[in-house]
């Protein structure tokens, strides 16, 4: 073993400053303009320099002490900035969680939140004492302070009554204010319980990928349905319409945009993320009791007015809205449980370690409800809504009249859904006066009979029940070479922080797609004695979507991989892209699929360092019984303008041993054009975490 | 190594089709700023890594309608935000005489329990009235009101 194997996090380090150092702006804070020295502390409070206001307000103490001549105006502000500091209210993991201070390596506190405005002192954000004294002299101002609409008695509401709470004399020295906008959200929220929604992961929309979180506040006793009309809280990166492309992925990824707390009636959300995206939506209910609710609440209004640079791997959705809960448990934040990345459901499966959600009630997409309705119709009355889709509704007008009246109601109902499903791919005008649309409504309104409520099942299995995101592989591989009679036995280790392939098990995860990154491998020959390098791979997406009679959904892929197959060859880099087409001719069973494939290659064994190959590949992955998966894929690929070709087959098999870890096994055919015939099998197992 | 991730970042960014970072049909109030806006193609591998969707600016939604829970939302704003942003649910469940989302609309009308039957009924009876033009929410929740004017058991509910 000449080469020590060294643990991922420094790898890690790396992929870390590719997404999160790309563009790290660290915000200015811009100076006020220095003007005229205030006389006293209230008045430079007044003015929202607050750091001055406790100085002077310090300063006028000790002289007043020091005449032993105390004035009243002069010892309020100091003798709670004493209090405070007696009781060392600035190191308390409260005070913390409020402000979003996290310890750096130089065990000094940075908050996460970037905007200047949400400090009271122009240190705050590296200072949670110089914040806090900054904060009690701001309580005292009657002024809001611009940007800011409101007094910070006003906004600060969760640190004003955090310090009510801690220093009892504060509610004799501080003067109170109307703080009528925070009654009427308080009011308006009637808060009781707040419900986390997973809106989870779609095959055909990757935007989607990992599934989203946000909160719900909802009322006392409320039916299900009441609650779309309650409101949301939702983190997200707030991106100006005119960014596109390459500047989008980089800003996204490196913290290039502004990452905002909105408030928004939560049945626009379930439609954009049900209806708009088709995405499946899971809420569960947290149990955190009313007080610790309203502490929330009022943190989440503080947290309106601040903004954090949106990481979309570490500080995304889910970060921040464990943040904002984190306020209810100072002392076990939940955000110290993430680091590099943080995937959605990896927040839900927390909570649920921590005992803090309930099991989740299950709303169904516009997809899943279609395929349901779809299902519960007779062949024959599919068959017509399809005619009446692909032909207009004049179609199969003679055909439906001479349905019963409970039928044509099915027909209609399932024909209209589906025009508004494709219609909404394109256009998400909400207007309700798409002509197709209302022509087939019309015609079903006439009816006159209500229509039969659809079943749709809950999935057996919850996403937080699915296998841990992240994984470690430990694999045997035997290699034989024919031509070259050489021979190879390889070890290797490898790790994959997220997230799901179709060798894993598929318990809680959309078996249609597969999404890896960063999976990075070192290899050990047993033969050399020697380690080596041998994958990276960067991104690994496929979404394989089986095309119906009514879904013709393209299947896609795409592949950024580094590899360094055995110890006597060089790299081999590639990018790869393929669309291709997917069936499944029974239900439960094999998925079969084909695609055109696209490489661009670099490796420098090749005569040719570097190439554009095109190819074609073809294969099938089923699950025959649960826990067992298996495939197998050929592939074919030749040179864009030269001779080189490859050809590859191989066919694995995969089985969940309990639901965090698998056993796998494959072997594999590898022939090209200058190189060599090669024949290899794997056995390995993997364990998620 | 590094050089290798740069170059890999370089080239993952490059493939990736052009985003569209146009948001997918939210925001508040009524009127245009709800209505507008096409989600286009959409998703986009761009969109796949980065797990958010855009968000709406926060001028899109202050001041407006039930967005904003620090200004008072009359019943009405709050009928018509609903309306508004949930017209096709709506469109669908009047024409098939229930739903979930009509049940909300009945809440917020204050339909007592007994006269739910009847305010589907009206409802369905009277889609094309109700959807007739451009999809209005006042319009449609004005012509429902006139609707249930004309029938016995509803006109109770109809202030106007």
């Amino acid at each position: 073993m000449t080469v020590r194997f060294s643990p991922p996090l420094p790898v890690l380090g790396l992929v870390s400053l590719l997404f999160q150092g790309l563009l790290m702006f660290e915000a200015t804070y811009a100076q006020q303009p220095g003007s005229a020295t205030p006389v006293n502390w209230q008045i430079a409070s007044n003015k929202g320099d607050y750091d001055q206001a406790v100085a002077l307000a310090l300063n006028a103490d000790k002289n007043a002490t020091a005449k032993n001549n105390s004035s009243q105006d002069n010892s309020s502000l100091a003798s709670l900035i004493a209090a405070a500091s007696a009781k060392n209210l600035a190191t308390d993991p409260q005070w913390r969680a409020f402000l979003h201070y996290k310890p750096t390596s130089r065990s000094r506190w940075l908050s996460q939140v970037d905007s200047p405005q949400f400090f009271m002192s122009d240190n705050g954000k590296r200072s949670p004492k110089a914040e806090l004294n900054a904060t009690l002299a701001a309580f005292y101002s009657t002024k809001a302070k611009p940007p800011l609409r409101l007094t910070a008695y006003c906004r600060f509401v969760a640190r004003r009554y955090w310090l009510a709470e801690q220093l009892p004399e504060l509610a004799d020295l501080l003067p109170e204010q109307d703080c009528p906008e925070f009654d009427q959200y308080v009011r308006y929220l009637n808060a009781d319980v707040l419900t986390l929604i997973f809106p989870s992961a779609h095959p055909n929309s990757p935007s989607s990928a990992f599934g989203h979180t946000l909160l719900r506040v909802d009322k006392k006793d409320q039916r299900p349905e009441s609650r779309l009309l309650n409101m949301s809280i939702n983190f997200a990166a707030e991106i100006p319409p005119d960014v596109s492309g390459a500047a989008y992925a980089i800003r996204g990824l490196g913290g290039g945009f502004p990452g905002r707390f909105t408030l928004l009636p939560y049945h626009l959300k379930l439609r954009e993320y049900g209806q708009i995206e088709n995405r499946d939506t899971w809420e569960y209910e947290l149990s955190l009791d009313k007080p610790k609710v309203d502490l929330v609440l009022r943190h989440t209004y503080e947290m309106l007015i601040s903004e954090f640079d949106y990481y979309f791997f570490s500080e995304n959705c889910s970060y921040h809205l464990l943040s904002l809960l984190d306020v209810a448990y100072p002392d076990e934040p939940l955000t110290d449980n993430f680091g590099w990345w943080t995937i959605p459901v990896d927040t839900i499966r927390l909570l649920e370690e921590r005992r803090l959600v309930s099991e989740p009630r299950f709303v169904p997409s516009a997809i899943r409800t279609l395929r349901a309705r779809r299902s519960q119709l007779p062949d024959t009355d599919a068959a017509l809504t399809l005619k009446g889709l692909e032909q207009g509704l004049p179609a199969i007008d003679q055909s439906l009249r001479k349905l019963p009246k409970e039928r044509q109601a099915g027909v209609l109902d399932l024909l209209s859904d589906y025009e508004r499903y494709n219609r909404l791919k394109t256009d998400n005008s909400a207007q309700g006066n798409n002509e197709t649309e209302r022509a087939i409504l019309s015609l079903r309104s006439k009816l006159g009979v209500k229509s039969e409520s659809t079943v749709i099942k809950r999935p057996e299995a919850t996403p937080e029940s699915g296998h841990g995101t992240a994984s470690v592989a430990l694999e045997y591989q035997y290699k034989e070479d024919k031509y070259k009679e050489d021979k190879a036995n390889i070890i290797e280790l490898s790790f994959r922080p997220a997230y799901h392939d179709f060798r894993d098990p598929s318990k809680g995860y959309d078996d249609k797609a597969v999404i890896e990154l960063g999976l990075i491998g070192v290899a050990y020959d047993l033969e050399e004695e020697e380690a080596f390098f041998s994958s990276f791979t960067a991104l690994r997406i496929e979404s394989i979507a089986p095309r119906g009679a009514f879904f013709k959904p393209i299947s896609w892929k795409t592949e950024v991989k580094f590899e360094r197959p055995a110890i006597d060859q060089r790299h081999q880099f590639t990018i790869n892209a393929g669309a291709g087409v997917a069936y499944q001719p029974l239900s439960k069973g094999p998925v079969f699929f084909a695609f055109g494939e696209s490489d661009l290659v670099d490796a420098p064994r090749l005569e040719q360092r570097r190439q554009l190959r095109l190819g074609a590949s073809a294969g099938a992955h089923w699950e025959p019984v649960k826990q067992l998966r298996m495939g197998f894929e050929l592939d074919h690929s030749r040179q864009l303008g030269g001779k080189f070709f490859e050809s590859e087959a191989e066919i694995w098999v995969a089985f969940a041993l309990a639901n965090q870890w698998s056993l796998n096994v494959n072997a594999a055919s590898l022939k090209d054009a200058d190189r060599s015939s090669a024949i290899s099998a794997t056995v390995g197992i993997r364990a998620y975490f | 190594m590094k050089m290798f991730i740069a170059l890999s970042a370089t080239l993952l960014v490059a493939a990736m089709p052009v985003a569209q970072a146009q948001e997918t049909g939210v925001g508040c109030g009524v009127g245009s700023t709800l209505l507008e806006g096409k989600s286009g193609k959409g998703v986009s591998i761009a969109a796949a890594l980065i797990n958010a969707s855009a968000s709406q600016t926060s001028s899109m939604t202050s001041g407006l309608f039930g967005c904003d829970p620090t200004q008072t939302v009359s019943n009405d704003q709050a009928t018509e935000t609903f309306v508004a942003g949930n017209m096709d649910q709506l469109s669908s469940e009047i024409a098939q005489g229930g739903g979930q989302y009509l049940t909300v609309l009945a809440d917020l009308m204050g339909i007592a329990d007994e006269d739910r039957v009847a305010f589907h009924r009206v409802a369905q009876e009277n889609y094309d009235s109700l959807f007739f033009t451009d999809g209005d929410a006042r319009r449609v929740i004005e012509s429902m009101e006139i609707a249930m004017l004309n029938d016995t058991s509803l006109s109770k509910y109809a202030v106007n």
